[in-house]
């Protein structure tokens, strides 16, 4: 317990102004109430703006895989650009031709050895057949 | 200190609590000063400085339009390169990156080095380009070795994959992909398409994380009419043809008479568009197009056609060609090889190629309807357009022809024409008279769209009959005149042989000439026409039916072939080939002009039969007899089955069959006859 100094007040007590009397405040359930209400509200508030600033955070990481999925198609374009290149560069009548006469030594067919058929393609059905009605 | 003593505490702490207050209050005024000074004194320099080190603005190059031929195949296009780059602000040791670059490229000569020195050496520089259109592969090498300043950026690099096939048509692009010869020049604004632009954001690291960006609209995709086999072809004869002939050079020029469209255009010699730099100008030319000759006797069909249409003659009509030679004042003219032909038909005043025949025939028609003829059939204009740098030809206007033009025009002198123009006129001829507007652009294609350009009938040259007699005349040229060499077995082929003076130094050489050949076959239903020039041979022969003709016979055998026209000369008895499960009627085809189709049968797998139509009782029954079984949905006849009919039959496989009822509304009643 401290030690108090005795006051004298304008009544002129004597006993000591620091009695031993510990209040204990009655709980107000009301006012808690109210309090865990705005901890609550400032709990969401706060998560609000946690998850606003977390996508914040997240656009640029988004951007940097849009960007390297950009690149890999501007890749892949690029690739089928080269094997269209290279389909057509193989498929060079002159390539064809030497490689025909040189490694295969396939020679041009002369006019009677060379037939034309014409081909003969029969009218295509029709989609629908009528018939009579008994 | 008693001062204190007697100070109440509550005072004291009052007092100090306000200085700290105050304090705290200036230090919450001047962080609210300095952000007010920041966010709204120094707001837009601020913000244009974090863009500018944030943003990045950079264009956006269209791709290049493909060129494709009729088929599809195709004949340019672009495909994405790298340009090597340096900064030479950055570089302390220009030779050592010099050394590292050259290192990569592998090739570089000796004035490409001192060049690039030059450039890394420029310190003020921010950027030198070093070498541009470089391949990936080379450009990944580079940056694998991470040489310091040097970088590489993307550029589209144009290729042409056929290397000298049809170089002449397509042209070329310069180094910023703009065309300047060709196909590629005349169509640039079409093919090349729009630039867009990227608005990007990047971090400290230069990486970007935003990015916006207008799309860049690539160029149209170009169909052209010619067809790449026909084409190799027309390149391979010609150059056989110019070889064995010692000649300077030579064209051909294969075209569809029905339609205007060209289907080869050959010029030898020829380049390689992807190393147009190799070449001298005068090898880049487009013979075909834009230089003219004198055609010599093949403008006699100009004159015939004239003649014919305009009633003067007919074709079994006399012309005196006795003597051999015609006179005009101090000029004078004599047959081929001396001849003597005396009096002689219309008909054989071609077939034989007469001179003083067609001079006779010239200067009865007069310089005003010979001069219409000669306009109507497309000299002296331009009649392409898809091409740059076509020439009208050389043709003085009627109106100042004397006796003497008249003369040298009738056999194809004083004349100078291309040969486009020189097909596209006989192309008239073939398709009955009806003048065609040559063409060599079949389409435009861009995305899923397709614009194809019509076939356009300019003006009607001759009558149809006026064509038919010509016809008929071009075929004894052939059959038994001057263009035997032409004939092509099987087929009936018309034509016509030229064999003109070049004219050197002003004056008609006795040594050298442009030997042609012009025709076209089947000649009762063309489907091709064909022109052969070859300029100055020197191998012994030099008249258009030995030098020419035979070139065009190999041509137009292997054009047969590939377009797949039956012979039309004694055809074989065409042969039907049919399982043998099925009956089939036979179906002659129409090229057949007589004798019984031979029938092959041929045992082979059952296959599914086609029931569509019938009952669904009838079907289920034929269906059964080959062992399947059957699924019916619906109810009346057959509209559909699956598998197809003629499939082969799978065994354990059901086949569906959909049925639906059809009903027949009847005719509404006539109305009823007036009283």
């Amino acid at each position: 317990m401290a030690r108090t100094r005795p006051v004298t007040d304008a009544i002129g007590f004597a006993v000591p102004k620091d009695v031993q009397n510990h209040p204990v405040r009655e709980l107000d359930r009301v006012r808690q109430r109210e309090l865990w209400w705005w901890v609550l509200v400032v709990s969401v508030l706060a998560a609000g703006l946690l998850l606003l600033a977390w996508q914040q955070g997240q656009w640029p990481t988004i951007g940097y895989r849009m960007n390297a999925m950009r690149k890999e198609a501007v890749a892949l374009e690029a690739e089928r650009l080269q094997l269209l290149l290279e389909e057509a560069t193989l498929r060079s009548p002159q390539r064809i031709e030497e490689m025909a006469t040189t490694q295969l030594h396939m020679v041009v067919p002369t006019q009677t050895e060379a037939v034309v058929l014409e081909r003969v393609r029969q009218a295509a059905q029709p989609s629908r057949t009528l018939v009579a009605r008994r | 200190m008693a001062e204190t003593k007697d100070r109440p505490w509550n005072v004291t702490v009052r007092e100090r609590v306000l200085v700290a207050a105050l304090l705290c209050a200036v230090w919450g005024v001047a962080i609210e000063a300095r952000l007010a000074y920041l966010q709204i004194y120094r707001h837009d320099a601020l913000q244009a400085k974090a863009q500018g080190q944030v943003n990045r603005r950079s264009p956006l190059e269209p791709r290049r339009g493909d060129i494709v031929d009729r088929g599809g195949r195709t004949l340019a296009l672009s495909v994405e390169a790298a340009s090597i780059y340096a900064v030479p602000s950055q570089i302390t040791d220009p030779a050592a990156v010099l050394e590292a670059v050259c290192w990569v490229l592998g090739d570089c000569t000796a004035k490409e080095r001192q060049d690039y020195l030059e450039r890394l050496k420029k310190k003020k520089k921010g950027y030198a380009a070093l070498r541009r259109k470089v391949s990936l592969q080379v450009a990944s090498l580079l940056e694998a070795q991470a040489i310091p300043a040097v970088g590489v950026q993307p550029e589209p690099k144009r290729w042409y994959p056929n290397r000298d096939l049809a170089a002449h048509v397509l042209g070329y692009v310069n180094l910023d992909n703009v065309g300047v010869s060709g196909i590629e020049q005349s169509f640039n604004s079409k093919i090349s398409g729009r630039p867009g632009s990227a608005f990007f954001e990047v971090d400290a690291n230069e990486k970007a994380f935003s990015r916006v960006e207008r799309s860049p609209v690539p160029g149209d995709t170009l169909e052209l009419t010619l067809d790449s086999y026909l084409q190799f072809v027309a390149e391979r004869e010609l150059q056989a043809g110019v070889t064995a002939n010692a000649a300077a050079g030579g064209s051909v020029v294969v075209m569809d008479p029905r339609s205007g469209e060209i289907l080869a255009l050959a010029n030898y010699p020829s380049f390689n568009p992807n190393r147009y730099g190799d070449y001298p100008e005068d090898q880049l030319r487009n013979r075909a197009v834009q230089e003219i000759y004198e055609p010599g006797s093949t403008f006699k069909v100009v004159t015939a056609s004239a003649a014919i249409e305009e009633r003067m003659f007919g074709p079994d009509d006399m012309v005196d060609a006795s003597a051999g030679v015609w006179r005009s004042g101090s000029r004078t003219v004599r047959e081929a090889k001396d001849h003597n032909y005396g009096v002689l038909s219309f008909t054989d005043v071609i077939v034989k190629s007469s001179n003083v025949g067609a001079i006779k025939v010239g200067l009865s028609l007069g310089a005003e309807r010979l001069g219409r003829y000669v306009h109507r059939f497309g000299f002296g204009t331009k009649v392409f357009g898809d091409l740059p740098g076509e020439t009208r030809g050389m043709l003085a206007d009627s109106s100042l022809w004397g006796p003497g033009t008249i003369a040298s025009i009738s056999m194809g002198y004083e004349v100078g024409v291309t040969p486009v123009q020189m097909a596209a006129a006989v192309s008239a001829v073939a398709n009955g008279g009806a003048y065609m507007k040559p063409r060599i652009v079949k389409a435009l294609r861009r995305g899923t769209a397709r614009a194809e350009v019509t076939p356009q009938e300019l003006r009607r040259a001759i009558a149809p009959d006026t064509a038919a007699s010509l016809v008929t005349i071009m075929e004894q040229v052939v059959e038994r005149g001057t263009g035997k060499a032409a004939q092509v077995p099987g087929y009936t082929v018309a034509g016509k042989t030229g064999t003109a003076s070049m004219l050197v130094g002003g004056r008609y050489s006795a040594t050298d000439y442009h030997a042609s050949f012009i025709g076209f076959l089947p000649s009762r239903q063309p489907a091709i026409a064909i022109l052969v020039l070859v300029d100055a041979p020197h191998a012994g022969r030099h008249y258009g039916g030995d030098v020419a003709a035979p070139i065009f016979k190999k041509i137009a055998e292997a054009a047969m072939r590939h377009l797949r026209i039956a012979p039309t000369l004694n055809p074989s008895v065409p042969v039907l080939v049919r399982a043998a499960a099925e009956p089939v009627e036979a179906v002659m085809p129409a090229s057949n002009t007589g004798g019984a189709p031979r029938v092959d049968v041929v045992t082979g797998p059952p296959t599914v039969p086609d029931v569509r139509g019938l009952a669904a009782r009838e079907a289920i029954r034929r269906l059964a007899r080959l062992g399947l079984v059957a699924r019916v949905t619906g109810s009346g006849t057959v509209i559909d089955q699956d598998p197809a009919a003629g499939s082969p039959i799978e065994p354990g496989r059901a086949c569906r069959l959909w049925l639906e009822r059809l009903i027949i509304t009847p005719p509404p009643a006539p109305p009823a006859p007036p009283q």
